[in-house]
């Protein structure tokens, strides 16, 4: 082209509607760490327990009618409600689950901050609504793998191999449950990550006071309990908040030392929200997010 | 110790004891007072409990000092010795001093070290002393001793650990956190000769706590290594990482791009 000829002009391209602005951020937010392979791994060694609920079922279906196959299944667990919420707040998955918490959610906002490109993306006509909403979404699924996800592909793997679809309905509440789970508990992790990353600039710094919170109230209010013996001690632990919360949604028993009512973690959960959704208004709608 | 090495020193302590991470590093040097205050309000009250002092003392220095505290706090600082200069693109105004790299290092270490040194052993000072007051505080100080020498020495490998992967790795937190909570925690307590690659294993040795099998505590830390070896595993980790960290300070790049986060 020209010299003379470049300028403005009218854009011809394609116009997103503007409730989908949202979409090539969390797009790019996304797709980066499913070409990390050692991030891949990562979400990899997070199903595992999940192959050992597949396994069961299979064994359960189709090792046959002798009598040492009948003894040998008759001892290993069935796939319920009890497994399943075993499956999901494992402390395996657990550590996981915080290690993909820091690892993505660390610098969700704490990376645009430190980059300068907050402001670019808030002034280009995308609302902190939007942009929030496009960061959540990227975590929030990436969390989703370790819960809901697994569990509908369990559920599938269980009708599919019995051929009973009445399974669905007699246990019903292991989709419900998880969809419990996945919404109060992981819901309020992922809004509380973005908030903890909206108050800092280094990823690093915010990674390291999420790994403070999580294993400082682990640790404290084990020590704590040690000393009470008062199960309600542990409201105040991120980690068997989740545990408790995955068996109360799903109709198990939480292990004795931790035996707090569902009310309790809904509440424990719901406090975590609506603080961290307080931080993120006066973080955004006050601008002080881009100081 | 000539003017630029004690500059940097002072320099370096100074920026972790004026910042925020230092306020939190400091309410975890409490946070084991107020537990032993917790316990004798508890007694106080008449309320049973199910330990007494001495034995809550032992449980926070295994579980909380050795096992929580330190490693976070090593991870907190130690990780931060360079990448933070790297990260806020001020590396080569550090590398601009007239001081060797690998000696600007070591120097930063060792002002990170004091300053969590002196933490640390005062938490486990103020412990020892509310948990043993009303009790025979003299009757064991040879546990203390040993409990400040084996902290100390927890805090140095450590420390060297974690500067190391700071300077190593792209994303140190990431795998800081492997392995000071998941490799150390996990692999410590197997049986067989993979707990010697932890630090964890070689500090519960040395430990007093487990010098005779008599409780639950002591049970738990029964050792099958001596504390020789203990302690000239642990020396050798703290030199091997200290060696390391000066062969890659001294490879670095002093751009002011910043580097991946993590």
């Amino acid at each position: 082209m020209p010299v003379y000829e470049q300028g403005y002009e009218a854009y011809t391209g394609e116009r997103k509607p503007l409730g989908r602005r949202w979409i090539p951020l969390f797009r790019d937010e996304l797709l980066p760490y499913f070409k990390k392979r050692r991030f891949v791994f990562l979400l990899m060694l997070a199903l595992l327990p999940w192959v050992y609920g597949i396994a069961l079922t299979f064994l359960h279906t189709q090792l046959g009618d002798a009598q040492w196959a009948k003894e040998l299944v008759g001892q290993l667990p069935k796939v319920d409600e009890a497994l399943v919420a075993k499956l999901m707040a494992n402390g395996f998955d657990l550590f996981l689950l915080l290690v993909v918490c820091i690892w993505v959610g660390s610098g969700l906002v704490a990376r645009d901050r430190r980059d300068r490109t907050l402001e670019v993306f808030l002034g280009r006509g995308l609302g902190a609504g939007q942009y929030l909403w496009a960061k959540g979404a990227a975590l929030g699924l990436f969390l989703l793998l370790f819960s809901l996800l697994p569990t509908l592909v369990l559920v599938v793997f269980q009708v599919g191999l019995t051929g009973d679809a009445g399974w669905i309905f007699v246990h019903s509440r292991v989709l419900w449950g998880s969809l419990l789970y996945t919404v109060v508990g992981l819901g309020s992790l992922t809004v509380f990550v973005l908030a903890l990353s909206s108050l800092g600039r280094s990823p690093r710094a915010v990674g390291l006071v999420l790994v403070g919170i999580v294993f400082f109230g682990d640790v404290a209010c084990g020590i704590l309990y040690g000393i009470t013996r008062n199960p309600a001690i542990w409201f105040f632990s991120v980690a068997k908040e989740l545990e408790v919360l995955a068996c109360r949604c799903l109709g198990a028993p939480p292990p004795h030392f931790i035996s707090l009512p569902l009310w309790l973690s809904v509440l424990f959960f719901a406090g975590l929200a609506a603080l961290s959704v307080v931080v993120l208004f006066l973080r955004f709608a006050r601008r002080g997010v881009l100081q | 110790m000539d003017s630029a090495t004690l500059t940097l020193f002072s320099f370096t302590a100074r920026q972790m004891t004026r910042s925020v991470k230092a306020w939190l590093f400091g309410l975890m040097v409490a946070v084991p007072w107020g537990v032993v205050l917790l316990l004798r309000l508890l007694i106080a009250q008449g309320v049973p409990v199910p330990m007494g002092g001495v034995t809550l003392y032992g449980m926070l220095v295994l579980g909380y000092v050795l096992g929580f505290f330190v490693p976070l706090s090593t991870l907190f600082f130690g990780t931060a010795l360079i990448a933070d200069e790297v990260e806020g693109g001020t590396l080569p105004y550090l590398f601009g001093r007239p001081i060797r790299r690998e000696k600007l290092f070591l120097v930063r270490y060792a002002a990170m070290t004091a300053i969590l040194l002196a933490g640390t052993w005062a938490s486990v000072l103020g412990t020892y002393v509310l948990a043993m007051t009303g009790g025979s505080p003299a009757g064991e100080l040879g546990t203390l001793g040993g409990d400040l020498i084996t902290v100390g020495l927890a805090v140095l490998v450590y420390g060297a650990l974690f500067s190391f992967l700071g300077m190593a790795l792209k994303k140190p937190l990431f795998w800081g956190l492997l392995i000071g909570f998941g490799w150390e925690n996990l692999v410590a307590w197997l049986p067989g000769f993979l707990k010697r690659l932890t630090l964890l294993f070689h500090l519960h040795t040395l430990l007093p706590h487990a010098s005779g099998p008599q409780g639950l505590l002591q049970q738990l830390l029964a050792s099958s290594e001596s504390r020789l070896s203990a302690l000239l595993f642990l020396l050798a980790y703290e030199a091997l990482f200290l060696i390391l960290g000066c062969l890659i300070v001294g490879r670095m790049e002093a751009s002011a791009a910043e580097r991946e986060e993590g």
